[in-house]
């Protein structure tokens, strides 16, 4: 029974990590429960953090420390982010962005972690979830859905800009035209709008093709396993899979990092795009009051 | 478990998963609007829960840890600082003790000098005065003692001079002699 998830795994490494329905219903999926799933577990991993990272008012040096181990996990997160991160493109406005980039990070990352754990198959071995009569199980991994990544990335979207527009429509009005002089903005304008809706369908690929790429390997991996075991048989066979296994496990725990990795690179580009249009805005905004006060 | 049955168990799974997972599709593309409309949903209520029990709490600690940690750093600059002031004063009130202690032991020694040389200036005023006092009394001795003789020396020639003229030489002219004598003894220049 060991071998069964592999076998289920290496069955179709593509069609693993495309989504399934629930009981014939496509409005509730795989992607769908992972995603709720993956909602539920942000919020019990981050609230009973925060409790436990919020000061005392005893007046003591016990009110500043944070207690537990994952308070203390999710607290370094918080802080490199907000410290290392986005202190140095947003400046002293990273306090009044940073619930939504930390939201972006523990959510995206929540969801790539539980990508690793193989509900999918452990439940369809269960015999959960038949469609047309046989088990499909539920489970997967919600981000390597283009449909959800280029959820996030849309809200991502709507956000920075939607931000940099409230907050000073002519100067993201003017952050079009790149600083270019009048004569080039027949170019400019263009290009700009361009990388404008260039920039969420990046963040949306970017995390998309990672989450599945990694996932397609190990799934081809085990694969090879399955074939070089049942293949070949005996001892060799056998002996020959120990390879690809050994690979496997490798990979899994580089997919641990990309979980990372991938998360960290979305909240960050997102943080950065914002940079561009609202730290920018602000720049031009205090050198035009520098400027009225100077005459 | 015999190594045919480890093969016979996969295989069949296999057999069995095989079609399960023809019944999605293979185009990683492929999706429906329920996820997008899922995943925006989820997104959003996570974003606006944690915004209202976390986000705050947590932004706020490490508000107050990064406040505590800069006010320590300052209280820690400012206390360095009167450290530094105050030893500044120190180290001047010990470098001023040193130079008035300087001061004192020069003045003690210009002092000391200074009675050594009035002691010794005393002596040597005490001695000259002794030894003059000392030569005074012997002059004054000594011109006593001459007178002396001259007296004794006048009264014996006196009385030799009597015999030799076989007068009787009263007291009275003798001592009109002597004091004659005396008086030409005391117009001669002193040796």
């Amino acid at each position: 029974m060991i071998e069964a998830p592999l076998m289920i795994a290496a069955s179709n490494p593509v069609s693993h990590v495309t989504d399934k329905p629930i009981y014939g219903s496509w409005i509730i999926s795989n992607v769908t429960v992972m995603l709720i799933l993956s909602g539920i577990v942000t919020m019990l991993l981050v609230i009973p953090a925060a409790k436990r990272i919020a000061t005392g008012k005893t007046g003591t040096l016990e009110d500043l420390r944070t207690r537990g181990t994952l308070a203390n996990f999710v607290e370094a997160i918080c802080l490199y982010l907000r410290d290392e991160v986005f202190r140095p493109i947003l400046h002293d406005q990273t306090d009044r962005y940073i619930s939504v980039l930390w939201t972006f990070f523990f959510f995206i990352l929540v969801n790539n972690l539980l990508g690793l754990i193989p509900f999918l198959d452990i439940t369809a071995v269960m015999g959960v979830n038949p469609v047309d009569g046989q088990p499909v199980g539920i489970g997967g991994t919600a981000t390597q859905s283009i449909w959800v990544t280029g959820t996030l990335a849309a809200i991502a979207f709507l956000w920075f800009n939607g931000t940099a527009i409230l907050k000073d429509p002519i100067g993201f009005i003017k952050h079009l035209t790149a600083g270019a002089p009048v004569y080039m903005w027949p170019i400019m304008i263009p290009v700009e709008i361009i990388g404008t809706f260039v920039k969420p369908v990046a963040l949306a690929l970017r995390l998309f093709a990672n989450m599945t790429g990694g996932h397609i390997i190990v799934a081809t991996l085990l694969g090879f396993v399955v074939t070089l075991s049942t293949g070949l048989g005996g001892i060799a066979g056998h002996g020959f899979a120990i390879l690809p296994l050994v690979g496997t496990v490798a990979i899994y725990f580089l997919e641990v990092l990309v979980a990372f990795i991938q998360a960290y690179i979305f909240t960050f580009l997102t943080g950065l795009f914002l940079s561009q249009l609202v730290v920018h805005a602000h720049e031009e905004h205090a050198e035009n009051n520098e400027g009225v006060t100077a005459h | 478990m015999k190594m045919s049955t480890l093969y016979c168990a996969p295989s069949i799974l296999l057999t069995v998963a095989t079609p399960v997972f023809a019944a999605g599709t293979a185009d990683p593309f492929a999706g429906r609007i329920y996820q997008a409309v899922a995943a925006a949903i989820v997104f959003i209520v996570v974003l606006v829960v944690l915004k209202k029990a976390a986000w705050g709490k947590i932004l706020e600690g490490l508000q107050d840890r990064e406040n505590k940690i800069r006010k320590d750093l300052v209280d820690a600059q400012t206390a360095a600082k009167e450290a530094n002031a105050t030893l500044k004063q120190y180290q001047a009130k010990l470098d001023k003790a040193q130079s008035e202690a300087r001061s004192i032991i020069e003045q003690s020694r210009t002092e000391a000098q200074k009675l050594a040389t009035q002691m010794k200036q005393k002596a040597q005023d005490e001695a000259t005065h002794l030894r003059q006092r000392a030569e005074s009394e012997i002059i004054a001795a000594k011109e006593q003692a001459v007178a002396q003789i001259y007296a004794e020396t006048a009264t014996l020639a006196t009385n030799i001079a009597g015999r030799i003229l076989k007068r009787e030489i009263t007291e009275t002219d003798q001592r009109q002699l002597v004091d004659d004598a005396l008086g030409e003894l005391g117009k001669r220049p002193k040796n």
